[in-house]
């Protein structure tokens, strides 16, 4: 059932077994594998069914690190940022969870195989295909496709299946509306989780709408979901009772926020012999019940012995490179004018001459990079207030000179394999400096800022998402992610969101 | 127009004439050479002109090479960067050994080697390996091309 929040009598009080607060990804996910139990769930929306700007007003904050895009990077209506959501899907690898001694902060509380049955689950709600993620064969199309053969053990060919992409809100909101035991207030904001005199459990959430109403849920057990950047605004404006907002005891609320900086044409690519690049590299392929893309992506022994974190390589076809091109074609204004010429030596050693002018072919790329946790990364409250009366997102996006320079050792990493394959070359056109001028772009990924960890002092979550040193309360998402891995984020939080609703199911099957 | 342009519409034959005639002339410089330094390096006159053999053009590379000129110090004789070369595809250099298709082989093999080492140069932003940048070094060399000039010690060719 849904139930518009600004028609509930002020003053109402809901009684309930869990109250989900965000009804995006991880909040409907878990709502529906909570249909049909014997358990009363309240679902919590800020939004309505449709984009509405007053509401997405409400994520207007300040951004004083990188310059970043508060309001714009997510979406606050039924279904979340699902509403905009790409599609991309693909697990985190085995590594991405451990502890790497070269990763200050790295080493997630679970491991990849806690959440490998929940990844099966999680392909199943997001629409994608089978799960073959670095199956060579399946997308080999009866060897019609075969990867690229780079040496050097430090570069490889994995695979990103797609989501249609499924708009959640649309997608499953008959099944919420007609579950049964689900009740979903719409236009509806968590002013504050009010938890108990010693800040040990919570007690009520305080409601309140745009028009004015102001009501109460009173929950037995909170999933805060409402994104990787507003989980950790709502605990920290949470704080009637505990100053520094809830599980907030070691400053850790909000820090750590990591994205995944994007960089369009970091490197370009020539290949002598364009024919031997199968089609799911270049672009989205269906294949095998399944829409797929090739990506470049760095081994796990590549990582271990250089200490990177990793990246991950899209590639694309630009353009047919011949000796007989003009300068005009070849492009002086970006320095192309040398392509001709770098075939031309590639092919003097490892390919038979150019017999009709057709050299080679160049390749764009574009790529997503792993930061490194970074606790002053963070959000805060700002001092100006929204349309509700509460401090808005204040965001202090950092990141590294080192982060830099992982990224340009991984390009040089992805240089070694062409040249060794001999094939082709790489161009890095990433700049080499220290910093981040601003960043050259983001994925939407919002992570880190309640991140998971088995002590209270690193992180905000433990194993099962559960706040540390609150009984009752629990954050689905993005914002747990110890570390960010590479690959976008919605397939792990879809995983975990699927992982915590058997764990709070389980609890209340127990009668806890 | 320069050197660059005027090459780049020439045909291949005639380049090839014109790196015959640029070798000879490594030929007759390395004969004025000391006696000592002709025992280090002997015949790379025509290992250099082996080399320029297996390139499918010349004048490519010696564009190449111009372009690394510029943003390296790299020796500007023939003779020293093709000793250069040799020692890369074999330690003890390369002593007119083989055939045309085993100095190729043994070409591409240091080229690979060079990458899996990380031993790369960048030229314009190209990752290349610097067997491969020594080749256009050479090759702009024997072409004349006087980049760099200025800059560059007498012999010393740039490793590491």
């Amino acid at each position: 059932m849904f139930i518009d929040g600004r028609q509930v009598p002020d003053g109402t009080i809901i009684d309930t077994d869990i109250a989900i607060i965000g009804a995006g990804a991880a909040g409907i996910t878990i709502a529906r594998e909570l249909t049909g139990k014997d358990i009363r769930v309240t679902l919590i929306e800020s939004g309505g069914l449709q984009f509405e700007p007053e509401s997405q007003s409400l994520y207007e904050g300040e951004s004083v690190g990188v310059p970043y895009a508060l309001d714009s990077s997510r979406l606050r209506y039924f279904g979340g940022s699902t509403n905009h959501w790409g599609g991309w899907c693909r697990p985190m690898q085995p590594i991405d969870f451990e502890q790497r001694d070269w990763v200050p902060h790295s080493g997630w509380p679970i491991t990849y195989d806690d959440l490998a049955p929940y990844y099966e689950r999680a392909n199943d709600i997001a629409q994608v295909g089978p799960v073959r993620y670095n199956d060579t064969d399946w997308w080999s199309d009866d060897g019609k496709n075969k990867i690229l053969p780079l040496p050097g053990g430090e570069v490889t060919t994995r695979w990103f299946e797609y989501s249609p992409p499924t708009r959640f809100g649309q997608f499953y909101r008959k099944a919420i509306e007609k579950a049964p035991n689900v009740q979903t207030y719409l236009h509806s904001n968590v002013l504050e989780i009010v938890p108990t005199a010693n800040a040990a459990m919570v007690d009520h959430l305080r409601i309140g709408t745009l028009s004015g109403v102001r009501f109460e849920v009173r929950p037995k057990l909170v999933i805060l979901a409402t994104g990787g950047i507003e989980n950790a605004r709502v605990l920290l404006m949470s704080n009637s009772v505990a100053k520094a907002g809830l599980g907030n005891d070691n400053d850790v609320v909000g820090r750590y926020f990591m994205e995944h900086p994007h960089v369009d044409k970091p490197v370009e690519i020539l290949l002598t012999n364009p024919e031997i690049v199968a089609p799911y590299y270049k672009t989205y392929t269906k294949l095998n019940g399944a829409q797929i893309r090739a990506v470049f992506m760095f081994t796990d022994e590549y990582l271990r012995a250089q200490r990177r974190l990793g990246t991950v390589m899209t590639f694309y076809e630009s353009k047919d490179v011949r000796a007989d091109d003009t300068y005009d074609e070849r492009g002086i204004s970006e320095n192309r004018s040398l392509e001709p010429d770098i075939l031309q030596m590639i092919r003097s050693t490892n390919a038979t001459p150019a017999e009709d002018g057709a050299l080679g072919k160049r390749y764009g790329t574009g790529c997503a990079t792993e930061q490194a946790p970074n606790p002053i990364s963070r959000i805060m409250l700002s001092h100006s207030k929204d349309a509700l009366g509460l401090q808005r997102t204040k965001m202090d996006w950092r990141l590294t000179t080192d982060d830099r320079t992982n990224l340009r050792k991984n390009l040089e990493a992805l240089s070694r394999a062409f040249g060794q394959w001999g094939g082709g070359a790489v161009k890095i056109l990433f700049k080499d400096k220290d910093r981040w001028d601003e960043a050259e772009g983001w994925g939407n990924h919002h992570m880190g800022t309640t991140r998971m960890s088995a002590d209270p002092r690193k992180g905000v979550v433990d194993a099962n998402c559960k706040v540390h040193g609150m009984d009752n309360l629990y954050v689905a998402g993005s914002s747990v992610f110890t570390t960010s891995a590479t690959v976008n984020p919605t397939l792990t939080l879809l995983a975990l969101a699927h992982r915590l609703a058997d764990h709070v199911a389980e609890k209340f099957t127990r009668g806890a | 127009m320069s050197n660059n342009q005027e090459h780049a519409h020439e045909g291949h034959p005639a380049i090839s004439r014109r790196n015959l005639l640029i070798l000879g002339g490594v030929a007759i410089v390395a004969g004025a050479l000391p006696v000592t330094f002709l025992a280090l390096e002997p015949d790379n006159s025509h290992f250099a002109n082996d080399l320029m053999s297996l390139l499918a053009e010349p004048d490519a590379a010696a564009r190449l090479g111009t372009e690394w000129r510029k943003v390296a110090t790299i020796a500007r004789e023939p003779a020293v960067i093709a000793s250069s070369i040799g020692k890369r595809l074999n330690p003890h250099g390369w002593h007119n050994q083989g055939t045309p298709e085993e100095l190729r082989e043994a070409l591409k093999a240091a080229i690979v080697r060079d990458y899996a080492n990380n031993d790369m140069v960048s030229i314009s932003g190209w990752q290349i390996a610097r067997t491969s940048a020594e080749l256009c070094a050479l090759a702009a060399s024997l072409s004349g091309d006087s980049t760099g000039d200025e800059a560059a010690p007498a012999a010393h060719a740039e490793h590491g």
